[in-house]
């Protein structure tokens, strides 16, 4: 298949971005695809990374407005033209959304929820979205300023879940550790901030990829066996569980939602209720994982955008896990330095680098400069 | 006894069980993994006691403390429901 297709969310540092997983398993499938990876800083690891993107452009935040990115990808459409664009961070969902039908028109395709869906998820409404799904979730307030912060706080004990609208949730013990999280949320992301009473017991995460009309052709349940200081889950084993799979289909199907998602559970050690902590609406980190066994979501996409609608895949196998594993890239400060100055770069395999020998004599990979630069 | 999760529980002959619903995994020593064979088969508690007498050559309150214990540990880790529970 000789289609371009963009991915963002490079970056696999400590909260990993799932667009290098998204790549891999796109390229699992269709070896020949050519990848664009959007970036927003040059120090995204997947930027360097073997096998990951072929050609590499920077891209503005979304807070930079939407006919920043609409411009800018319209100049990196006029060069390496995109059949179609898979946003893989939070941030960004919404704004393609707005995007949405000018990029179709120019020939970008997106396999997006809609404005409604996505609104309906935000962690700020998702009281509103269990009851009418018959789901559970910890009790919440939302907040915007320190007396409505504090003024919640009553309404919980110690310890207790503070949450960015987007990104990061903090257990917080005292109530200094809860206006310290609250300023910094704030200064990271904004209002709303929510508090969320805290629920101890092991944590779940779904995968799917909805239709549009409440349905999933994708659909891969774990709990979480190894979590970081973070909350990320860097091991995670497939499961097969009924009252899991109900939760998650009610609410796909109530979102009636379109495209990636992913949902977040934690069941409660003491009496086994289920509650959902979140819906993110893009692929997680974890993307490649059930890929590796035949279970490929990214794939899906693909196949709905390219080649007329996707075939469901089979319930996905348990017993499957993996474990997250960090390596340490080599790179080239003269790679960095063209993505930095041209805002494009076009990757090569370290492998294609003739090796050299340095002073001693040793082999080495490259010369980074000569005496003239 | 109730056995209806336990017999959804993945083991191979080394003991090594895999509980699908929950992704938990479990190290069964040689006599536990005749009783979970036992267990599924719908074998009672006295029965069970009778077969560990025979195969283990143990005295009866050995045996039957020993099952206690090993059906509780099931119990605790939600592969059978408590006593209060059973309801078969």
């Amino acid at each position: 298949m000789k289609h371009t297709i963009a991915v963002t969310g490079l970056h696999s540092g400590e909260n990993p971005q799932p667009g290098v997983g998204v790549i891999r398993s796109l390229r699992r499938r269709y070896p020949d695809l050519t990848i664009i990876g959007l970036v927003y800083d040059v120090l995204e690891s997947g930027i360097y990374l073997e096998e990951c993107a072929d050609v590499v452009y920077n891209i503005p935040y979304p807070a930079a407005g939407s006919e920043a990115v609409l411009n800018r990808l319209e100049y990196i459409h006029a060069h390496t033209p995109i059949d179609v664009l898979i946003p893989t961070l939070d941030a960004e969902i919404l704004a393609m959304i707005q995007l949405q039908d000018v990029l179709e028109d120019s020939g970008i395709r997106m396999l997006l929820p809609t404005q409604e869906s996505v609104n309906t998820r935000q962690k700020s409404e998702l009281p509103d979205l269990v009851s009418a799904c018959n789901v559970q979730t910890p009790r919440c307030r939302k907040v915007v300023d320190v007396a409505g912060l504090l003024a919640a706080a009553e309404e919980f004990t110690y310890p207790m879940v503070i949450k960015g609208p987007y990104y990061e949730a903090h257990k917080v013990d005292t109530q200094y550790g809860l206006l310290d999280q609250f300023y910094a949320l704030m200064g990271r992301w904004g209002a709303p901030i929510i508090l969320q009473e805290y629920i101890l017991g092991p944590e779940f995460n779904v995968m799917a990829v909805g239709d549009g009309t409440g349905n999933t052709a994708g659909f891969c349940a774990i709990r979480k066996m190894i979590v970081s200081l973070q909350g990320k889950g860097y091991g995670g084993i497939v499961i097969h569980d009924e009252t899991l799979n109900a939760a998650s289909m009610a609410l796909i199907e109530h979102l009636q939602w379109r495209g990636p998602c992913e949902l977040e559970f934690i069941q409660d050690e003491c009496d086994g209720t289920v509650y959902l902590l979140e819906i993110n609406p893009r692929f997680p980190a974890w993307v490649d994982f059930p890929s590796t066994f035949g279970f490929n979501m990214p794939a899906l996409v693909i196949e709905e955008l390219l080649e007329g609608g996707m075939k469901p895949l089979p319930p996905c196998d348990p017993g499957y896990f993996y474990i997250r594993h960090t390596a340490d890239i080599t790179c080239r400060v003269e790679d960095m330095g063209q993505l930095t100055t041209f805002g494009e770069w076009e990757c090569r395999s370290h492998r294609d680098l003739p090796e050299i020998e340095n002073e001693r004599g040793q082999h080495g990979n490259t010369v980074l400069y000569t005496a003239d630069h | 006894m109730n056995t209806t999760k336990l017999r959804e529980l993945l083991m191979n002959e080394h003991g090594f069980a895999f509980d699908q619903s929950t992704g938990y995994t479990y190290n069964v020593n040689a006599v536990g993994v005749e009783i979970l064979r036992w267990l599924k088969q719908g074998y009672d508690e006295k029965t069970l006691v009778q077969r560990l007498i025979a195969e283990y050559d143990v005295d009866p309150v050995t045996a039957q403390r020993d099952l206690d214990v090993f059906l509780s540990a099931l119990q605790r880790y939600g592969l059978m429901p408590r006593n209060t529970e059973a309801t078969s």
